[in-house]
């Protein structure tokens, strides 16, 4: 897709710092995020769809804060901050490089996991869509969403839901 | 299925706004917003955007993410990168390497931060203060080993870089070569100076292969109490230059040797 990016931050942008502020919960740390943000649009350009830009930007911002938190070390501020770094803390198939000792046992634990299971989960538990929201929102069936969190329901401390 | 006075959920109100949802589900939960007495959320959105945009101004934003883009793709590639992350040492072998680093300084006494003819990065002063301060460890057979300051490394040498922020609050670790060429390893790109963790040693989520550039390897812990960019030291590393007023310093200097 092309991408005039200073036309796409000025319609988008504020969206995509709401989202990583509420993600990271530290005004410097989101504002930084922010950017990568639009820098890993500028990089997938090519590849990426057009269609629904704010669910694009949404999606990008929650990658990229997730990839934050899964190396911050401070101490979870409520409920859903914590289920944050837990979810932050799964580690993908393949991706071994800065793995911390609990990240590899988490890795064991949900190997396979790809990312969009932790789009879905901070989907449900911290943003708190409905499983017919989420299932929406990823393209995917009720029954799909819900067997991806019954998954991470069993492993995960904690999780309540309807799922 | 949402209820009545389920809140609607924030990601869902932007999407609405944004005009991407399906007619239906728009309807929906504008009638939520209705009846919940919420309307007034989409309105705070737009008093929210003109607020950004005016804080974060749309040509200040567009020239960082420009030229972040292009260190981002060089960052993709690996063999551009001069020190490549390796896989992180084993926790049990760095954290016995820097105990025995705090046994030494405690039977050493106190020092000052490194520099010239230093010999080792030692990070407590003369008052009994400890200071912001770089430990190095090269990986061995045996475990790891604590670098000196103008140690001899090769390439291929394994390097796990701690940090100890003794109390400040943001950093940036970064290193030069002798053909001028800057690598950031904390944050591992250029932007803003990260927010440390402020007590204890602390290791960096990556080892680091040294590569075959020649001359000498020049670490960085620069250190403040407030934010600060990348940009700031870049520009000091590359004129040699002092750094601004408000960042502190240390440096840990490595010798490259031909193996």
């Amino acid at each position: 897709m092309a991408v005039d990016i200073e036309s796409f931050y000025r319609s988008h942008g504020p969206m995509v710092l709401r989202r990583c502020r509420q993600l990271l919960r530290d005004e410097a740390k989101a504002v930084d995020a922010m950017h990568d943000v639009f820098v890993e649009i500028l990089r997938r350009k090519d590849s990426l769809d057009a269609s629904s830009p704010a669910g694009l930007l949404l999606t990008t911002a929650t990658h990229v804060c997730l990839n934050r938190l899964r190396s911050e070390r401070r101490k979870p501020e409520d409920r859903d901050d914590e289920m944050l770094f837990h979810i932050a803390a799964i580690e993908n198939q393949g991706n071994a490089e800065g793995r911390t000792l609990a990240g590899r046992i988490l890795d064991r634990l949900f190997s396979g996991q790809a990312e969009s299971t932790k789009l879905i989960a901070v989907l449900h538990y911290v943003d708190r869509l409905t499983l017919e929201e989420v299932a929406s929102e990823v393209g995917m069936s009720v029954s799909g969403v819900r067997k991806r969190l019954r998954t991470l329901k069993e492993r995960l401390p904690a999780v309540t839901g309807e799922a | 299925m949402a209820k009545a006075n389920d809140k609607v959920p924030n990601w869902l109100l932007e999407r609405l706004a944004a005009g991407e949802l399906p007619p239906a589900q728009a309807a929906a939960l504008r009638q939520r917003l209705q009846a919940q007495g919420e309307s007034h959320r989409l309105a705070e959105l737009a008093g929210s955007n003109a607020e950004i945009l005016s804080a974060l101004p749309p040509g200040q934003v567009v020239s960082e993410i420009e030229r972040r883009a292009p260190l981002t793709a060089d960052k993709a590639r690996p063999a551009g990168r001069r020190l490549r992350p390796m896989w992180a040492m084993s926790a049990v072998a760095a954290c016995a390497a820097g105990l025995a680093v705090m046994m030494v300084v405690r039977d050493h006494g106190a020092v000052t931060q490194s520099g010239p003819g230093e010999t080792q990065p030692e990070i407590i002063n003369v008052k009994g203060e400890v200071k912001p301060a770089l430990r190095i460890y090269r990986k061995t057979n045996a475990g790891s080993e604590l670098l000196r300051a103008h140690a001899s490394v090769h390439r291929g040498d394994t390097l796990q870089i701690r940090y100890v922020a003794a109390g400040k609050h943001f950093g940036v670790i970064a290193s030069i070569d002798a053909r001028g060429q800057i690598t950031f390893h904390l944050p591992e790109a250029p932007g803003q100076a990260v927010a440390l963790e402020r007590d204890g040693e602390r290791a960096l989520p990556h080892a680091y292969e040294l590569d075959d550039s020649p001359g000498f390897e020049r670490f960085l812990f620069v250190t403040s109490d407030g934010p600060f960019s990348t940009a700031e030291i870049a520009q000091s590393l590359k004129n040699g230059t002092t750094l601004p007023a408000h960042l502190a310093s240390f440096a840990m200097p490595l010798k490259k040797e031909s193996p």
